[in-house]
């Protein structure tokens, strides 16, 4: 953070910040309907150039109907869609600077390899030697050399994705639509198609619209997600963004998982901002489960009585056993302890701006441990009620089975109070 | 795990298989009868084979009868294949209910009302606009083409209700025009279908009796009418000799495409592997 000559101009990387360009896809109040179901309810969106930009959603979110909207097969009902400076609303699929990449592939079954590559360049007009080098060149980047005789139904799933890619490609496309590209491999197959997928689109730098209800394909690929639930979208943002600042509960439950608390607001304090750090303010809530005092420090505005929800992700809580809590005289007392120096030298993140802050301690029992090798996952039931879910790196290995913490230990668990978000929707 | 077979399936099966071929056995035998009366075994004979290939009313029934059908069948499969793309592929258009019913009609129509009205037509149209002068082929043609056509369109629109629509879909995207989609990807999807079609139409042209009565006119007797008129003058053996050439012409058809049938299947298991082995 405090070293901006290591980085490249950061507008490069993150364009939507930058007030100078104008972004190449433009979705302006857009709506569809289909009878009485609206599908998609008045959404904008900004997608830039270069970008690999995610539509996140579960099913029928309408994530898919906005895609065939920027493809043409469906008619925005209201708004306008803009795509490098020219109104696209009403230009039919076969007029438009885009290609997409279906879930189902969509390869023609009547056509070899290469003529189903080749089909959208034949359309325009493309011909013999120029013809025969595109559709070469594409399959050599997309490794498919051998199998260009042959016919769809003679290929394996990984190879048809691939097949797929190259005919969408071929085209070179303003823009790119991918349909759930990965979601009919198997996993293995998935990842390293992620990276593939990654690499082509920084070669090329064409941008790439994806639409995946998988939250870790989303994480994974895109520059930035905007999670769609019920035809709107929820949140835009980049991954960070989206799983360390959720703004809504749906947010916070739907990416990743996250502990849940509702409260009410008991007390808020307004804190002054450092220079590279907004203006915040430090909430204590109660929560209904328990009545348990809890700390957070926000930059929303709230007042005390309000109704919030506090978030926490599982691997923001720390565990340690009840045993050796005790024994650590430096966590020994946690409340308004100068802790500032065990911060800095634990090796907490970077930048992490903790000060002098009153961790929240809460102790509990464990109800139930699974060990997955690299971490363990752990519900705790607190002695103040809510069952909290918990996740801690295995450091150090396990021998004989003799788990660290296993079923029925007494543990206790703390966070800070910027490491929970606060929630009022 | 083997499972013994009762003795009472597989007499069911027998009996089935009795009562569907014995009959055409028996007819088959009977082509062969030296003897003038139909149920008297007089001696083995191909003498109503030459009867057959000599008899000039016969010829001309059954060339009449394959050209109605093969008519028949391509125009009903024209129509058709239009009527089911539209069924199948233009999903919200004015009045589609009604089409789809209109379309259906046809089927579950009785023959003899069919054939009614559309003598009926053609008798009104005769008086009108003096077309058609005399009822005879092209009427017949006509009629057959009415009711053969919604089973076509059936037969495409279930073809295409099964169908990837992405794929049209896809060769849009790809910059080909609505037209040139028809042609590159839906045509070659609906072929089977099409075949498909075009035979059925065949069969039923070929095989009806009640609507070409109907329509027909003097000078125009179609195969099935003959055999009919015939049977009701006194049965010569020469149809059974004739009902035996149809059979032996069918069998081979339905042989040739088994064995194409599974000449491709086993094509399709040796893609499949060669596509699971991967590279």
């Amino acid at each position: 953070m405090n070293q901006p000559h290591h980085r490249p101009d950061p507008y490069t990387e993150r364009p939507w910040l930058n007030p100078a360009i104008s972004p190449f896809i433009q979705i302006q109040g857009v709506t569809k309907r289909f009878g009485d179901f609206t599908a998609v309810n008045a959404v904008d969106l900004a997608i830039y150039q270069g970008e690999l930009f995610a539509l996140l959603g579960g099913s029928g979110c309408g994530k898919t109907t906005l895609l065939r909207m920027l493809a043409g097969f469906e008619t925005p009902t209201e708004g306008r869609i803009i795509i490098d400076g020219l109104d696209m609303t009403e230009v039919p699929p076969y007029e438009r600077p885009v290609n997409m990449m279906f879930q189902s592939y969509a390869l023609f079954p009547h056509m070899n390899v290469f003529n189903n590559i080749a089909y959208g360049l034949r359309r325009d007009g493309i011909k013999s030697d120029e013809l025969k080098r595109r559709v070469n060149d594409i399959i050599d980047m997309v490794e498919l050399n051998p199998l260009t005789h042959r016919r769809p139904h003679q290929l394996s799933g990984g190879q048809r994705q691939r097949v797929a890619l190259a005919r969408a490609l071929v085209k070179q496309p303003k823009v790119l639509l991918l349909d759930e590209p990965l979601a009919a491999l198997d996993k293995r197959l998935r990842e390293q198609t992620q990276f593939e997928l990654m690499n082509i689109q920084d070669q090329l730098g064409i941008t790439f619209v994806v639409v995946t209800h998988d939250q870790e394909e989303a994480m994974t690929l895109a520059t930035r997600i905007a999670v769609m639930g019920a035809g709107q979208f929820e949140q835009v943002g980049t991954p960070a963004d989206i799983y360390e600042n959720p703004q809504t509960r749906f947010i916070a439950g739907f990416i990743g998982s996250a502990n849940l608390l509702s409260g009410t607001v008991q007390d808020c304090q307004p804190e002054k901002g450092t220079d590279d750090a907004p203006d915040t303010s430090r909430v204590q809530i109660v929560t209904d489960e328990g009545n348990q005092l809890l700390s957070v420090s926000t930059d929303r505005v709230v007042a005390a009585g309000d109704a919030v929800t506090l978030a926490i992700r599982p691997e923001k809580i720390s565990v340690t056993l009840q045993d050796s809590a005790v024994s650590d005289t430096a966590d020994k007392v946690p409340d308004n302890a100068p802790n500032t120096v065990s911060n800095n030298g634990s090796g907490t993140v970077p930048g992490y701006v903790s000060g002098n802050v009153p961790e929240n301690v809460l102790w509990g029992t464990v109800q139930e441990m699974a060990y997955l090798g690299r971490l363990s996952t752990f519900r705790i039931k607190t002695d103040a009620g809510p069952t909290l879910e918990v996740t801690a790196p295995n450091q150090r290995r396990v021998l004989d089975n003799r788990h660290l913490i296993d079923w029925d230990d007494r543990v206790r668990l703390t966070f800070s109070s910027d490491s929970a978000v606060l929630l009022t929707r | 795990m083997k499972r013994r077979r009762s003795i009472l399936l597989i007499s069911v099966l027998c009996f089935g298989y009795a009562f569907l071929y014995i009959p055409i056995i028996l007819m088959i035998i009977y082509s062969f009868n030296d003897s003038v009366l139909l149920p008297v075994w007089g001696g083995f004979s191909t003498r109503w084979y030459t009867t057959l290939f000599n008899s000039e009313e016969i010829w001309s029934a059954t060339l009449l009868s394959f050209q109605i059908a093969i008519t028949t069948a391509t125009f009903a499969t024209l129509l058709g294949t239009l009527a089911g793309l539209a069924l199948a592929r233009f999903r919200r258009f004015r009045g589609r209910t009604v089409f789809t019913g209109m379309i259906s009609a046809p089927l579950v129509m009785p023959e003899v009302i069919t054939g009614l009205s559309l003598l009926l037509l053609f008798i009104t149209l005769q008086q009108l606009i003096g077309w058609p002068g005399n009822r005879g082929m092209t009427t017949i043609t006509i009629a057959h083409i009415t009711f053969a056509m919604a089973y076509v369109a059936i037969v495409i629109q279930s073809r295409l209700t099964g169908a990837d629509q992405s794929l049209e879909e896809a060769a849009l995207d790809l910059g080909a025009k609505p037209f040139r989609v028809l042609i590159d990807i839906t045509l070659p999807l609906i072929a089977p279908g099409m075949v498909a079609g075009w035979l059925l139409a065949f069969t039923l042209s070929l095989d009806d009796l009640v609507i070409a009565t109907f329509v027909s006119g003097p000078g125009s007797t179609t195969l099935p009418m003959l055999i009919y008129s015939r049977v009701r003058l006194g049965l010569k053996p020469d149809i059974n000799a004739l009902a035996t050439m149809l059979i032996v012409i069918v069998a081979l058809g339905v042989i040739i495409a088994g064995y194409l049938i599974i000449r491709q299947q086993r094509q399709l298991e040796r893609d499949r592997q060669l596509a699971a082995t991967g590279e």
